[in-house]
Parts: C-alpha cells; structure tokens; sequence
C-alpha cells in the first residue's frame, strides 16, 4: 500500500461568556453567576421576547469585549453594529438571536500559531432540560453576553500548537478578569476538522473551498479533550479516506463517558438566517481616543509578564504566570523580602494552587531565611499552616521547635559526639564523614542548625587532620 | 354633544360634573355605533378625567391587547406602556381599545379583527372605509364616542384614515413619542401617532407624549425647530389642491416646486422593507398559548399556529423572508436601504429650504364595499401611496381636514424638518382660517 500523506486543518469557534459586566447584554435583567439558581429567576421582558421591549446595551459588554480583542491583537471595528440571526428553535424565544456579522467588534488578530478571524458579541441561548419525554426551557441564561471568537483555518503541523492556543487565550482572559472554568460552560469550544490529501494540494494556494468536507465537534466537555478530540477526528477522517471512503459534512459532539465523538447532524444544510441589521439598536461610533484609553488602562497581560520571569526559567516562568499566581508571588515577596529565586523555589514546592494566610506564611519563610528554624521544622510547620491555617509562631513555640545557634551548646554536643565516635575519623571520605557527624548530634538534639552544626564540625575535623600531621 | 369640545373644555366638565358624565356618554356612543366594529373588547375602567381611543397595539399591564390578531385574543399585557402612563398622569385614560387591521398591516380597515371596520360617514348610502391600519381609532373620533385617539403610523397609517375620516392626524419625528410597549410593525420606521377632532387636542396629546424614554433607545427629546422660511415646497408628483396653496400665498408663503420621482418609488421601497421588519419581529409568534395537545411535534406546533395570521400578514412574511435570503444576497433590502438613503438626502433638502411639503394625504377614499371587492392587494397599497415617503425619511406630518372631493373628505398633508411638529401645527391653523376667510372650506 503507498504511504499517502494526509494535511490537516483546523478551525477554532470559542464562546466566552463575559463575567463581571453587572447584567445581561440587552436586558437589564442580572447575570446568574453559579448556574444554580432556580430557573427562569433571572430573566426580563425582552430576554422572554416580550413585543414591546427594547435592546437596552449593556456598555460595560462592549468595553470587556475590547479589552479581550485588543489581548488578541485584533483591529477593533469603527462602529459598534448588530443584526438579527433569525432561526426557529426552541432555545431562542424571539426566533432570532442579536448577533454581529457585518462588523465584528474585533478582527484580524492572532495568539500563538491561530490567526483570528474576527471576535464579535452576541446573545446566549437559553438552555434546554430534558426531564423524560418533556422538555423544559430556561430563560436565566439567554441573553447572556458572549464574546465568539473565531480563528481562520490553521494546517496543524504539531497537534500541541492548539493546546498551546488554548491555554494562552485562557490565561488571558483571566489576566483580563474573567474566571474561566470550561467545564462551567465559561467557555465552550467548537471545532471544524478537515484533512486534504497533498497530491491535491501541493502547490494550490488553498482558500476555504478547496478543503476538503468539514466537520464540525461541538461543545468539547474539558479543554484537554479539544486537541485529543480533533486528533481522534483527523485519524478518523484519514482512515476513512484511506479505506477508499468518504467523509461527510456532519455535526458530531462527544460523548463524555466514553470519550468518542458521534454524529448528531447528518448533512448538515445550509441555515438561511436571513441576517437583519437590529432596527432598535442605534449604530454607534467606536471612537480611537475610547479604545486608546482602553488600551491604555489593560492589565499587564500573560506573555508581557511571562518575560518578567523568564530568568527564573521557563517552568519556573510558566508557574508563575498561569493563572496570575504572580501576584501572590509578589506579595509574599514584598512581605519576605527574600531572594526571588530563593522565594520562586518555596513557592513552586509548596504553594502553588493553595488558599493559605498570606501573613503566617510570610511569617514562617522569614523565620527559615533566618534560621531560626531548620528545613523539617519548616516543612512540618509548613504543613500546618497550610492545612490548619495555624499561626507558626504560636505552633514553633509550643513545640519548641526554634533551631539553636548558640555556638556553645553546638559545640558542647560536637565534643560529645566526637569523644565517643572518635574512630570514625579515620574514614577516607571527609564529607560522607560530616555527615555522619551531623547526624549524630541531630540525635542528640534535632533542633540544631545544621550550617553551624557543619561548620564546627568542619573546622573540627580540620583541627583533628591537622593536629594529626604535625 | 361632546364632540363639539375641546379637551380642556372637557376636563372642566368632568370636574364640575364628575368624571362619570363624559364615561357613560362615550359607552352610549359605543353601543349605538357598534356595528362599524370600531372597538375590540369590554369597555376599560374609568380612571382619569377624559376618556380616549386606544389603538390595540399598546400594552397596559394586565389587559388583553390583541394587535388585532386572532393569535393573540388570549394575551395579557405583562408590563404597560410609556405612553399609557403619560397619558394617566395627564388625567387622560384609554376608555376603549381600538380595532385595526391586523398587526397594523392595511390601508382600508377591511382587516379588522371581526371583520371590516366602517366608517360613520357615507356616501350614496355606502359606508366609506375609515382607512388603516388604525381604523377603529379614526372611525372612533368620526363618530363622536372619543375625541382623541392614539394609533401608530408606519406608512400612513394615522394620517390616511384621519384624512379618510374628515379629522386631524399627527405622525410625530421619529423617536419623539416612546414606542415602550408597542407592539411593533416596522421598527425602524414606527411612530406612535395621534388623531383628533379638534387640532388645539393634537398638540395638547403631543405635549403629553412627548419625550426620551430610557426603555425605547431609539427614542429621543423634542426640541423644537420653530425656523420660519416663509416657504413652501410642492413636488409634482404629489397633488397639491388649489385651495391650500392659495392660502398660503395670501398668507405670504412662496410657492417652490419641485420634482422627486422617487417618492413614487417610496411604496415599493416599504413594500420590501416593512414586510422584511415584519417577518422578523413575528418570528417570535409560535404558539406558546396553544394548548399542549394540539400538536405532533415541534414544526407542526409552530405551522398549526402561524396559519392562523391573516392573509395579508402571511402575504408580507413571505414577502419579507423573501427579501432577506441569503441565497439573495438579501439584495432586495439593501437595494431598498439605499434607495431609502437616496430619498433621504432629497426630501431632507427640500425641506431645508422650505417650512414643509404640501400636498394630498390621500385619494379620495372608497366605500367599503369597493374595497372589500378589490382583490388586488397592490391597488390597496396604493392608499398610501402619498403618505409612505414621509416614515421612510424620519420626519414629522400633519394631515388635516376640510376639503372634499365628490364629497367625501379630503386631507392634506405637510411635512416638515424633524422636530417642527408645533409649526406645522400653527401653520395648519393659520391655513384653515384663512381658507375658511376665503370660504372654501
């Protein structure tokens, strides 16, 4: 059998509800921020498709929507524009969703190896509960705001450039203050997949129509499943042709128990949405000096910052980075006033992803860098205050757990030790024989300070030699 | 006789003999016109010093609005429109709900919920039409049970029937009065519109009504534009009778004529345009009254419901949907945007130069038995085939009575810049005194 070689592409379509932006994007009604309510508790007139009620904008919406294109490296359109998409489904009860077609708010930007198409606002849909042979509709999550974001076809070489895409356009739009959790539909992920076998394709410069049937993955449980999903699809596209079949344009979504995509739209038709500007909304012009200003007042984003770290290392920069754990790390470096790399390798070793006071943690790692505790006493201690949040004064105190430095009782517990293990000198190797040393006076008393401890028994052991070869 | 009262005069009656006079009056009125099928309903609960006509188009919390509509008979008003509330703050009240043509699509009243809606006056015996789409309120005024009205235009559909019916109708600018709780037609192009017996009532109600509405976006102040050219325009395409422009030479204005052939064109252009509004704001009617039972599945829900709309509302969703195809291009509607944007630039010239336009609200209007016998929709578009321009460029029209042809009312219309609502009103004025100095009306 020849060996074909198979080009793949990809598509990426990405809805992200906008948080933290008071109410829904035309209604007044507020956002659900748990998913939990009951249903249908926060809806308004115009989110049930009252006539008579009108698309009141929500600006803070458009200002959030700005802030994630310009992250994107988009062009931001010159007038803020809606349409009606008009479709008849149970999930939309005006029969048409507001949507941007003609003048998406972002276009043309790009993020790690996607180029981005063009990012727009538009409504959510309410959700559909099937309970038995019924089915319920609620309203609390239409009208939502949602941020679409869509990349233009990308030939993937390397299956890892669209985890990579992911995870950055993630870290940003939680830089820019939007918790993202995909599992709670903050962000749910379509992707259109194509393979192109490239005796056709070698030399064509390929536009949309030349690739082959898509078929679009919907709504990708997890974002690691995305890149394992479209891999899974790729392999399947490719063995299908390879087994002399076709592969059809279909919607499929995958079945989170047993991790395999299944068709759920066979020939998928051309939907005429009859696109229609929205005639209650009043065109507005996007002004330069307003997005200048958003531009200017955007937080420091992911990648800027990544470089602010990267002599610590890349994991080390890359820790740091997800998911603003910098900050923290800076404020623990404010209260320490420790070394960075000294406080990088604590904080990666015991305190990355974990709630802890901000204060006893502080706190303890001074107590370290001072020595006036030694290392099991700090991961001991360590441990509580994460775990219990126990202040580590209180608990070094009352397990008199403070390291001893005074030099005398040091050297006191040396002379013991050595007086009774004075044959030991002998041993070729000096450092395995310190340590031997360390740990018999730790024995006797495991609070001592260990650099004190090497230390006199280093010059000990140097008087012993040189006390020999005289 | 009430009628002959203006609405300040009114309210002096009801206080000095109680709101109940006028209340009881109106209802009598009511019972003995019932047959021109000019009110949808029960009478509405005494609440306020004058009563008035109320298109059935505007939602008033708790009441049923049917929009004329066999698919709404059911539907309760979740919430109450602006200009109800401006109107109870005004000791104004809506004393009876309106027919119409069914969700305002018409120009004769054939189309009324129940059947055709009549006008009182006649001619050779024959009841006339009382025009649409907002035909029971025009129909309401003529025959005295209110003196005031509100209805929409959105082709005309205020003027013509307040010109069919021998009485006063104000189409306001764009924005000016809050389309709040209005069940729409053409929202890019709707107004809320007023019709009276008496023109002093016309700007009393616009007064009341008027202002930016923070639930209607597209709603904006009224500042009025009250520049005097001492000038008015007359297109050739649209009659202008004697009598008025002589009036207003003798009255100093100079006559200016103009040729805009496009305004002719202004009813094909909302022919595409009004419908396509239309398809896509009824989109959300699917049966959510309908009774669970009644169906087989989800598209036969939706079919067995959406049959029930009128013949001419199927006939301009189909339109509508047609202009929007994207296997279109949705050509149809931008081609007619733009040549809306070309209308524009013309009349807004013109009326620049000039006070306003004058000129015939509408031809003479039929019998209702002639349009009931007309089946040629287009013939019935073509009621408004003079009034259709002035919604499609925003600005404000006043159509007023007086003239008659083959004895049966005439109207005429002028329209003006946005905002110069009160100088066409006091222009009307002078008009009329000076035809009536003149004795032609």
């Amino acid at each position: 059998m020849s060996e074909k070689k198979y080009r793949k592409f990809i598509g990426l379509e990405i809805h992200v509800c906008l948080k933290n932006v008071g109410r829904k994007l035309f209604s007044k009604a507020s956002l659900d921020s748990d998913n939990l309510s009951k249903p249908n508790t926060f809806v308004d007139l115009f989110d049930l498709g009252v006539l008579g009620t009108f698309p009141l904008i929500n600006e803070k919406c458009v200002k959030k929507a700005i802030e994630i294109a310009l992250a994107l490296n988009c062009n931001i359109a010159k007038v803020l524009y809606f349409e009606r998409k008009h479709y008849f489904y149970l999930d939309i009860r005006k029969k048409y969703q507001i949507t941007q077609k003609t003048f998406p708010i972002g276009f043309n930007g790009f993020l790690k190896k996607f180029k981005i198409k063009q990012a727009h606002l538009e409504e959510d849909t309410a959700s559909i509960v099937h309970a038995g042979k019924e089915i319920y509709i609620d309203h609390n999550r239409a009208g939502r705001p949602l941020l679409e974001i869509v990349t233009e076809v990308l030939e993937v070489e390397n299956p890892n450039d669209i985890s990579d895409f992911l995870l950055e356009l993630i870290e940003i739009l939680r830089y820019l203050g939007l918790s993202v959790e995909i599992h709670e539909g903050d962000l749910r992920v379509d992707t259109n997949i194509s393979v192109l076998e490239v005796k056709d394709s070698e030399k064509k410069i390929l536009t949309e129509k030349d690739l082959g049937p898509r078929v679009e993955l919907k709504n990708i449980g997890a974002l690691t499943s995305v890149q394992d999903a479209a891999m899974n699809e790729f392999e399947f596209q490719i063995n299908t042709l390879e087994n002399g079949g076709k592969v059809e344009r279909c919607t499929k979504h995958v079945n989170l128990a047993t991790g395999k995509s299944e068709i759920s739209r066979q020939k998928e038709e051309e939907h005429e949405y009859r696109y229609k500007e929205e005639p209650n909304f009043i065109p507005s012009e996007i002004k330069e000096e307003y997005i200048e200003q958003i531009r200017k007042n955007l937080p420091i984003l992911p990648e800027e910052k990544r470089k602010d770290y990267l002599y610590l290392g890349e994991n080390t920069a890359n820790i740091l980075i997800k998911n603003r754990n910098f900050i923290i790390f800076e404020l623990l470096l404010r209260e320490t006033k420790i070394d960075v790399k000294k406080l990088s390798n604590i904080y990666i070793n015991y305190l990355v992803d974990k709630k802890f006071n901000l204060k006893f943690v502080s706190n303890l790692i001074e107590f370290f860098h001072q020595l006036k505790i030694n290392d099991k006493t700090f991961v001991l201690t360590m441990k509580k205050v994460l775990d219990e949040n126990i202040d580590p004064f209180i608990f070094i105190e009352e397990n008199k757990l403070w390291q001893i430095s005074d030099e005398n009782l040091i050297k006191s517990i040396i002379d013991k030790v050595f007086e009774t293990e004075i044959n030991i000198t002998e041993n070729e190797n000096k450092q395995k024989m310190i340590n031997f040393f360390i740990g018999k006076c730790m024995k006797i008393n495991n609070k001592l300070n260990p650099y004190l401890l090497e230390k006199f028994i280093k010059e000990k052991t140097n008087k012993i030699d040189r006390r020999e070869n005289e | 006789m009430y009628e002959k009262y203006t609405l300040e005069e009114l309210k002096k009656i009801s206080q000095e003999k109680g709101p109940e006079k006028l209340y009881d009056y109106s209802i009598k009125k009511s019972q003995e016109y019932s047959y021109l099928n000019a009110i949808i309903g029960e009478p509405l609960p005494l609440k306020g010093l004058v009563p008035v006509g109320l298109k059935d188009v505007f939602l008033n919390e708790g009441e049923i609005v049917t929009a004329g509509s066999k698919t709404l008979l059911n539907y309760k008003s979740p919430f109450t429109a602006t200009v109800i509330k401006k109107l109870l703050e005004n000791k104004l009240y809506p004393i009876f709900r309106t027919n119409l043509e069914e969700f305002a699509c018409g120009s004769t009243g054939i189309n009324g919920l129940n059947g055709p809606i009549l006008s009182p006056l006649k001619y050779a015996n024959e009841n006339l039409i009382p025009g649409g789409s907002s035909s029971g309120s025009a129909s309401g005024v003529a025959a005295g049970i209110f003196n005031i009205a509100i209805s929409t235009d959105t082709g005309g559909s205020t003027r013509q029937p307040a010109a069919c019916c021998g009485l006063f109708g104000l189409c306001p600018t764009y924005g000016v009065i809050s389309r709040y709780g209005m069940i729409p037609l053409n929202s890019s192009i709707d107004r809320v519109g007023i019709i009276t017996k008496h023109l002093s009532d016309l700007k009393s109600v616009f007064h009341i009504l008027k202002g930016k509405d923070i639930n209607d976006p597209t709603s904006c102040e009224y500042i009025a534009d009250k520049k005097e050219r001492k000038s008015f325009a007359v297109l050739e395409e649209i009659p202008c009778p004697k009598e008025v422009s002589e009036a207003l030479k003798a009255l100093g204005y100079e006559e200016k004529r103009y040729s805009v052939p496009l305004v002719l064109d202004a009813l094909a252009i909302y022919c595409i345009l009004t419908p396509a509004e239309l398809a896509s704001n009824l989109s959300r009617f699917t049966g959510t009254f309908m009774d669970k039972k009644e169906y087989k599945n989800l598209n036969d829900y939706y079919f067995k419901f959406r049959s029930q709309f009128g013949k001419e509302v199927q006939r301009r969703i189909i339109i509508g949907n047609y202009a929007l195809l994207e296997s279109n291009k949705g050509d149809l509607f931008q081609k007619a945007r733009s040549l809306q944007k070309e209308l524009f630039e013309e009349i807004n010239k013109i009326v620049e130069e000039n006070d306003f336009i004058v000129g015939l609200t509408a031809p003479e209007p039929w019998t209702v038995k002639e349009a009931v016998e007309t089946p040629d929709p287009l013939k019935i578009y073509l009621c408004d085939i003079y009034t259709v321009f002035v919604n499609l460029v925003g600005f404000p029209a006043i159509s007023f009575p007086g003239l008659l042809k083959n004895q049966k009312p005439l109207g005429v219309q002028l329209t003006g810049r946005a905002f110069t609502e009160d100088l066409l009103m006091e222009a009307t004025e002078k008009i009329i005194k000076k035809m009536k100095e003149m004795e032609v009306i």
